[in-house]
């Protein structure tokens, strides 16, 4: 099934065209979201959301660009906007990690088994990056995130957020800037 | 050059592996740097660790899964297994919610008790129950907030 099929399918709220659909895009919804989330849980719920957001509202894909690229900017949109809602939310997850094995360790899968301070230890970066990227201005979030954690080109994150190819680089530079400035005197 | 290049040159992802002048003189740096190397582990360890659970498979029920959530979210009957999964999700951190209402009142109560002692000059006689209607209030948003999550959920 070509693209043109599978959007015309869509359109046209066909079963099989909506299957295939959720077999070749889910794997790049569910990370994009996972990137921006760091829960699988939460990662899971919301690609079930955008699927269904994606099938009410096929109708108003213009064709202009990729579905891939209409997915990323979905998933990256409904992402944040998920974190913008839950953000008193958070508060309670985080104060739970810290009695409660945490999602980002559990879901690790190390070929050699770690102690507890190597994980711990993990974690701790892991947290410290999470917490930086997410005091980033949105817009330098996501050319961060797609960039480092979906490895997208530039010229990709471009069309994603529908800005000019300077204009992702600029966005990048500044993302680096502030990372540098949240970072560097915690790891002093 | 200055540990300020070096960490743009990690956030930029230089690959120490690879047998460049750049990478050589990172690697010299982070044996005499300790916060660039902090830098690069948080950086390098961090990316890699955000990164480790994304899915490289579909997931065979996700399709199952989403026409269910279509279906009942006109009539909101299919959710309510979803539901019960999330209280009990949820319940770790009500219960840290609720130990730490309960650990306010309790501080607060403690902090009022001090604070109210009459032979403390500084202390006058309307700050007691402004700090305690500071607490009251604290603890219904608190509880309002949870609720309105469980409602909402
Ligand atoms: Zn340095």
């Amino acid at each position: 099934m070509t693209e043109a099929d599978l959007i015309k399918g869509l359109i046209a709220k066909d079963e099989g065209a909506w299957k295939t659909l959720v077999d070749q895009y889910q794997i790049l919804v569910y990370n994009v979201c996972y990137g921006f989330l760091q829960n699988s849980h939460d990662a899971q719920d919301l690609t079930q959301d955008i699927f269904i957001e994606v099938f009410n509202n096929a109708h108003k894909f213009r064709g202009d660009s990729k579905l891939s690229t209409w997915l990323y900017r979905i998933s990256s949109n409904r992402s944040l906007n998920f974190i913008r809602n839950n953000k008193k939310w958070r508060f309670w997850k985080e104060l739970s990690s810290f009695f409660v094995d945490d999602e980002r360790g559990e879901s690790q899968e190390s070929e050699e088994p770690m102690d507890s301070d190597e994980k711990y230890e993990l974690q701790e970066r892991s947290r410290l990056l999470y917490d930086a990227i997410s005091r980033l201005p949105e817009n330098q979030r996501i050319a961060f995130t797609l960039h480092k954690i979906e490895d997208l080109p530039y010229t990709e994150i471009a069309e994603v957020m529908n800005v000019t190819l300077p204009a992702v680089e600029s966005l990048m530079h500044r993302a680096k800037v502030n990372l540098r400035k949240t970072l560097t005197p915690v790891l002093k | 050059m200055d540990c300020k290049t070096f960490e743009e040159q990690i956030l930029d992802g230089l690959d120490l592996n690879k047998d460049t002048s750049g990478a050589k003189a990172l690697e010299e740096h982070l044996a005499s740097c300790s916060s660039c190397k902090a830098f690069q582990q948080v950086v390098y360890s961090g990316l890699e660790s955000m990164g480790s659970g994304r899915r490289s498979v579909n997931d065979p029920e996700l399709f199952q899964s989403i026409q269910n959530k279509r279906l009942s979210s006109g009539s909101g009957i299919a959710s309510r297994p979803n539901q019960v999964a999330k209280i009990v999700r949820i319940s770790a951190p009500v219960a840290m919610a609720a130990a730490s209402v309960l650990l306010g009142i309790w501080l607060g109560g403690r902090i009022l008790t001090y604070t109210a002692q009459p032979n403390e000059e500084t202390v006058s006689v309307n700050t007691a129950p402004e700090l305690y209607a500071l607490e009251i209030h604290m603890n219904d948003e608190s509880s309002e907030f949870i609720e309105n999550y469980l409602s909402g959920n």
